[in-house]
């Protein structure tokens, strides 16, 4: 019976003061269920300059000053001309990105930004042909699969609703036809149906994340901060 | 105001507050409900089971305070799963935020298995920004020591004990992501180059659109949101967040599916209402 008191933990140790803090955090953000009010932008706001100034500060030690700065450096140290060119044109191109602030400059930053888009797109071209083709593959199913080679993702039934949802749905997006034909109609107002269910599901999976998230805050507010229900 | 209009007019307010009572019943009431591993949590499972002993596995994590409730639970088992294993591993990630979440986890079950640094996991850290993924991961898949370098102690990776010998991503027998969002740069640029298999920890938001890796063998196995997360406790037999997320919503989840309908009701009492007013 005790366990169900609320008894808070001390806020007077570096534990207790995390959770403290976490715990008037949780509620600040929590209070616009409420109404919008100043203590709620007061939590927001100080989460986005956390966020911000997290973000900035572990980019530098754990990004430049490792994969920029110390090559650099070291290079520099030990007269090693490769390493020092590398580290300048890194620099200078990335630096060349803020001329983009300046009508005069802008074209630094255009040459910049065309080295970053061909590869990005060279990059893209190659992820999304490893990313795609197993499945475009693994599409081309047997609506017959003898019981000796049945598994979970691969048997008649999930095959031939696998088939029948497929030619569906790609038929609801077949532009190049008429879609008041028939044949197609039928097919492209079953494959509508299929979509919204994938819909529905989109949502409940949505509902889902939100909830878990929802939860932990509940979560934490009882057991941590009020220990509630734990002995 | 007649019953079916002020049903559909409830403050969203005293929703919220339902809602709430809803999922804090488990914490008052000890409530246990059958948890059955789906197959693509099991696929997870076996993915683990079936590492050669002594054979390395990457671990990316990339959750955080936001994701707590769908990617603890994930995190937790997998950990538990490995450390029992003895099986080394390294991790790292592509969120500054993560590493507090994650240590927490690693430390905690080092201690109960007597597990240790350099040994049996190393930590590489915040290595590669969530922009340059891409790039990243091909050239840690193509030169892992030349590109982590140093772990987070600033150890030489030649100099680590669990991975000597490490060249490339065929060195990895596994690669396990948990995180909010797939990270579909080790399929692109790991699986289909290297074979090294790879399962998903995801929130279950978005969970939709990534089965269809398991059906074309991309992804071996996967983690769905808290519920993947309370399936894999279950298997390792270590009942934990993932359990406790998953018995609250499914109180919150009978909740919303008697308001939906009630809702509905009261909605077509409205219609049939009107249509009696317009005849």
């Amino acid at each position: 019976m005790n366990s169900l008191i609320p008894h808070p933990v001390s806020p007077f140790s570096l534990t207790g003061l995390t959770i403290w803090l976490g715990a008037l955090a949780t509620l600040a953000i929590l209070s616009f269920l409420f109404r919008e009010n100043r203590l709620y932008r007061f939590a927001e706001h100080t989460l986005l300059g956390l966020g911000i100034g997290f973000g900035v500060a572990t980019t530098i030690t754990d990004i430049l000053i490792p994969k920029w700065w110390a090559p650099l450096s070291e290079g520099w140290q030990q007269r090693h001309w490769g390493a020092i060119g590398v580290g300048l044109a890194e620099i200078i191109l990335g630096l060349a990105l803020y001329g983009l602030y300046h009508k005069k400059t802008v074209w630094l930053s255009r040459a910049v930004l065309g080295l970053v888009m061909g590869a990005g797109a060279g990059m893209a071209f190659k992820g999304e042909i490893n990313d795609k083709l197993p499945q475009i593959i693994a599409s081309f199913k047997s609506p017959y699969v003898p019981a000796s080679q049945t598994t979970m993702f691969n048997n008649t039934p999930s095959n031939i609703v696998f088939i029948i949802v497929m030619l569906s749905v790609l038929s609801y997006f077949f532009f190049s036809a008429d879609q008041q034909r028939p044949t197609l109609r039928v097919s492209s107002r079953i494959g509508r149906i299929f979509l919204m269910l994938t819909f529905g599901i989109f949502f409940s999976n949505a509902i889902m994340t939100r909830m878990s998230v929802f939860i932990e805050r509940i979560w934490f507010l009882l057991t941590e901060w009020l220990r509630i229900g734990v002995p | 105001m007649r019953w079916f209009t002020r049903l559909q007019a409830i403050d969203n307010r005293l929703l919220y507050c339902l809602l709430a009572i809803a999922v804090t019943i488990p914490v008052f009431v000890d409530v246990r409900m059958p948890i059955r591993p789906t197959v693509e949590t099991l696929g997870a499972y076996r993915a683990v089971e079936n590492v050669p002993p002594g054979r390395l596995v990457m671990v990316q994590s990339t959750w955080d305070a936001g994701t707590i409730g769908e990617c603890e639970g994930q995190c937790r088992a997998v950990i538990e799963h490995l450390m029992r294993r003895s099986q080394p591993f390294v991790i790292w990630t592509s969120n500054p935020s993560s590493p507090p979440f994650y240590n927490r986890i690693i430390e905690e079950t080092a201690r109960r298995y007597g597990r240790r640094y350099g040994r049996d996991w190393v930590d590489f850290g915040y290595k590669v920004p969530g922009g340059s993924l891409a790039f990243g991961v091909q050239a840690m898949a193509k030169d892992f020591p030349g590109y982590m370098e140093r772990d987070v102690r600033g150890t030489p990776v030649n100099r680590i004990p669990a991975l000597r010998g490490v060249k490339d991503a065929t060195d990895f027998d596994l690669i396990i992501t948990i995180g909010y969002n797939p990270i579909g740069e080790f399929i692109q640029f790991v699986q289909a180059v290297y074979g090294t298999r790879v399962v998903f920890g995801i929130a279950a938001i978005n969970s939709t659109t990534t089965y269809s890796y398991l059906d074309s063998r991309q992804i071996v196995g996967m983690l769905v949101g808290a519920r993947g997360g309370a399936e894999y406790e279950v298997l390792v037999g270590r009942p934990g967040r993932g359990v406790q997320i998953i018995m609250a919503q499914s109180f919150g989840h009978l909740l919303i599916v008697v308001l939906i309908v009630i809702a509905n009701i009261a909605a077509t009492a409205q219609r049939r209402a009107e249509r009696g007013q317009s005849v």
